[in-house]
């Protein structure tokens, strides 16, 4: 049997002014140590082209969608491991009665090598038991049509972007999401991977301005002309 | 680099960059991470796709004149850094692909780079710059390659926005090359091709 460590991972999280505003600490495993055909099987996990997520801007935009954002907090912790996995007591909660125990794993943990995985599926196996509709060629993008209505679901790995022509349609998705998995962030698309959108009256802009002005302010450029 | 002039443009049209072996050598490691950030950018900036590009291809041996061209970019951004797309709405849906390749640019193996984009009626969903990976004997043939991968990439964007629920039954691909299109009406006679 393969014993897994686990291991802390600290991270302060900042503002957008860089003042430390959050500690976040999160159990990883040590998935390096996984055994192939044992602990681990497919590994493979879809994520969206970003020439997608452009295509429904610009759809969004011409059909006159409000485009909303939310994410799944810790969302790999959602998956759900088929094989039999065993991770070692995490650092600092050790059972001092039986300190040689492990503790078999359920759902998966960060770090494992089916994490990205196992979180894929189980999304996409919730939204199509709610009668969504997977992309022909992208398949992190999930349909629902009602009538004349349409409500597009755009996935990045906990990241999802959606537009209906129809709030009520929104309204429907968002409450089927959070009596499934807890979620954060939610309201109107402004950043998205690292894309800074704006809206106007006639249409939306986007530019990522915030990270051009990190790669300038970079001083280890400086000494060259 | 904040207090740096601006250019008005991300490189010069004179810029041709070699291996130059003889040149004094730069840090490495700086040279990769400054070509890393710039790839990111790629993300909303088509206009210093294909320069980026072009100086990521000297990372393995970086000298004075690759990150001089590279910097050149950085003066440029500074002075474009408020610059995105625009996503308008309200004007008729249509779709359009353009297609265009240097013959030969690249000097070092002769391989030509190819460039498309894609437009969905005024606004830029998709680009893509890239060096060939064979080498193409006459413009016909690298505009031919071209307009092969940039109608690749229109068959993604109309199966997407069929899933959108929208159809759209003609997709003009447009090319400047006379002989590459009519090389191209007798494979995709589905496509309305224009000289451009």
């Amino acid at each position: 049997m393969n014993v897994i460590g686990t291991k802390w991972v600290f991270r302060n999280k900042s503002n957008d002014s860089s003042i430390i505003t959050r500690n976040k600490t999160r159990l990883v495993a040590k998935g390096y140590n996984q055994a192939k055909g044992i602990d681990y099987d497919e590994t493979f996990a879809p994520v969206a082209r970003l020439e997608a997520v452009r295509l429904l801007l610009a759809f969004a935009c011409m059909s006159g969608f409000k485009l909303f954002k939310m994410d799944v907090k810790s969302a790999f912790l959602n998956g759900v491991v088929n094989e039999e996995i065993y991770v070692s007591q995490s650092l600092g909660f050790e059972d001092h009665k039986h300190p040689e125990y492990v503790y078999k794993l359920k759902k998966a943990l960060y770090g494992l090598k089916q994490a990205p995985h196992q979180w894929y599926e189980r999304l996409s196996l919730f939204l199509l038991s709610h009668e969504y509709e997977r992309g022909k060629v992208d398949k992190t993008l999930f349909i629902k049509k009602v009538r004349t209505d349409i409500i597009l679901v755009q996935i990045y790995v906990d990241d999802i972007v959606f537009g209906s022509s129809n709030v009520k349609l929104c309204e429907d998705f968002v409450k089927a999401m959070q009596g499934e998995f807890e979620m954060s962030m939610m309201g109107q698309l402004s950043f998205f991977l690292g894309l800074q959108v704006k809206l106007f009256k006639e249409g939306s802009l986007y530019a990522n301005q915030s990270i051009a002005k990190t790669s300038l302010r970079s001083s280890r450029w400086n000494h060259v002309k | 680099m904040e207090s740096c002039k601006v250019t008005t443009t991300s490189m010069s049209t004179n810029c041709y960059l070699e291996a130059d072996e003889a040149g004094p050598e730069v840090n490495q490691t700086m040279y990769m991470g400054l070509i890393g950030s710039l790839l990111y950018l790629i993300a909303s900036r088509p206009d210093i796709m294909f320069v980026v590009c072009l100086c990521a291809r000297f990372q393995s041996c970086p000298k004075e004149s690759h990150l001089k061209a590279a910097k050149r970019i950085l003066k440029y951004l500074k002075g474009t850094i408020s610059m995105g797309s625009s996503y308008p709405s309200l004007s008729p849906i249509h779709l359009v692909g353009y297609s265009d390749s240097d013959f030969a640019g690249c000097k070092l193996d002769r391989k030509s780079t190819i460039g498309t984009c894609h437009l969905l009626r005024s606004s830029l969903v998709s680009w893509h710059s890239k060096k060939q990976t064979c080498v193409a004997l006459s413009i016909v043939e690298a505009e031919y390659i071209t307009a092969g991968s940039c109608c690749a990439q229109i068959l993604w964007i109309k199966q997407q926005l069929e899933d959108f629920g929208l159809n759209i039954s003609k997709v003009p691909l447009l090319c400047d090359n006379t002989s590459a299109i009519n090389f191209d009406k007798k494979s995709y006679p589905t496509l309305k091709e224009k000289a451009h």
